[in-house]
C-alpha cells in the first residue's frame, strides 16, 4: 500500500520532468523488468538492451499511465511484449541469414539426453526454462520468478485465468521432467 | 509406479492446481485423501515444492548500473531533443522549401520565366519608373 503510494508520487514528480524521480522508479522495477525479458528471450544475450527499451517506452508513455493496474503490472505488460517483439525480431533475422529454424526448433525442444545431474541447481533451472516453448516458459516466469498472481498473470497476457493455470501445470511437469536427477538427490 | 495408477494424470493436475488455486471441498478432500494413500504423489509434491522453491532464485539482482545507463541515456537523449528549434528543424525546413517552391511558381506564371532578372522583379520595371537623382 505504502510502495503504491510511493509509486504514484515518484509518477507524479517524474511527469512533470524529475529525473531523479523517475531514476527511483527504474531502480525499483529494473530487476523485475530484466527478469521477465530475460524469461521471455529464454537467454542473457541481448536481454538488457531490451530491458533498457521497455523503460524508454516506459517513460515515453507516462501520461498513458492511469493508474487503473498497478505500476508492476504495467510495467510487466511492456516488458512482456517489447520481449516478445525482439523475439520475433531475432527469429526473422536468423531465417534472413540461413534459414536456422532447426537452430530455434532445438533451442526448445526437450533434450533429456542431457539431464543436468552435476550442474548447480540455478544453472540446472535456467537451462530447463530455456527448454520450455515460449509460452511455458513466459507463465513460470511471471508467476514462478517474478511472483504475479495468477489473475495478474492473465491480465498481462492477456489470456484467460483456466489457461494460465493449465500452461502452469504443464510447464512445470517438464520442469520436473528436466531436473529430475537433482530433484532427487 | 504412479503410471500404474488408474488416476494418476487427474490427481497429479489435482496436485499442481492445489498450488496456485482454491480447491473445492471435495477436491481438497480427495487429494489429502490421495498424499497419505499415495506414496509417489507425496514424492512428487516434495519435488513440486522444491522446484517452486528454487524458482524464485532466478530472479536477477539489483543492477544499479543498470539503473545509470537507463537514466543516463534517456535523459542525454531528451535535452539533446530539448531545445525547440532542434525539436522543430525538420518542419522548419520542410516549410521554408514549400515556401521557396510556392513563390518560383508565382514568378513563373506571372512572367513566364525563371530567369534571375524575373526572380529580382526587373523584367517588370518601365522606363519610366526609373528615377533619376539629380544631384
Amino acid at each position: 500500500m505504502n510502495a503504491a503510494l510511493h509509486d504514484d508520487i515518484l509518477l507524479q514528480q517524474a511527469r512533470t520532468g524529475d529525473e531523479q524521480a523517475f531514476g527511483r522508479l527504474v531502480g525499483r522495477y529494473e530487476a523485475t523488468v530484466r527478469g521477465i525479458v530475460r524469461g521471455v528471450l529464454g537467454t542473457d544475450d541481448g536481454a538488457d538492451d531490451v530491458a533498457q527499451e521497455v523503460f524508454v517506452k516506459f517513460y515515453r508513455s507516462l501520461d498513458n499511465f492511469k493508474g487503473d493496474a498497478k505500476l508492476s503490472t504495467y510495467l510487466g505488460r511492456i516488458a512482456i511484449n517489447t520481449a516478445l517483439t525482439a523475439v520475433d525480431k531475432r527469429k526473422r533475422r536468423r531465417w534472413l541469414a540461413g534459414g536456422d529454424a532447426a537452430t530455434e526448433a532445438n533451442w526448445t525442444q526437450a533434450d533429456h539426453s542431457q539431464a543436468p545431474d552435476r550442474a548447480d541447481l540455478r544453472d540446472a533451472l535456467q537451462k530447463a526454462l530455456s527448454r520450455l516453448s515460449e509460452d511455458y516458459r513466459t507463465v513460470v516466469v511471471l508467476r514462478l520468478v517474478e511472483g504475479y498472481s495468477v489473475a495478474e498473470t492473465a491480465s498481462m497476457l492477456d489470456v484467460p485465468l483456466g489457461t494460465v493455470a493449465s500452461r502452469l501445470s504443464r510447464a512445470q511437469q517438464e520442469l520436473k521432467n528436466y531436473l529430475q536427477p537433482i530433484l532427487n538427490s | 509406479m504412479d503410471k500404474l495408477h488408474p488416476q494418476a494424470s487427474a490427481l497429479r493436475d489435482l496436485l499442481l492446481r492445489s498450488f496456485d488455486q482454491e480447491l473445492v471441498e471435495t477436491e481438497a478432500q480427495q487429494l489429502q485423501t490421495a498424499l497419505r494413500t499415495e506414496p509417489w504423489l507425496a514424492a512428487e509434491k516434495e519435488q513440486y515444492l522444491l522446484l517452486r522453491a528454487a524458482l524464485p532464485g532466478l530472479h536477477p539482482a539489483a543492477d544499479p548500473a543498470f539503473t545509470q545507463r537507463v537514466t543516463g541515456g534517456l535523459f542525454r537523449q531528451n535535452n539533446r531533443m530539448l531545445h525547440p528549434l532542434v525539436r522543430l528543424w525538420p518542419a522548419i525546413a520542410v516549410a521554408a522549401c514549400i515556401a521557396v517552391l510556392l513563390g518560383l511558381g508565382f514568378i513563373y506564371s506571372t512572367s513566364g520565366s525563371l530567369d534571375q532578372e524575373a526572380i529580382l522583379g526587373l523584367d517588370q520595371v518601365e522606363l519610366d519608373d526609373v528615377y533619376v537623382f539629380d544631384y
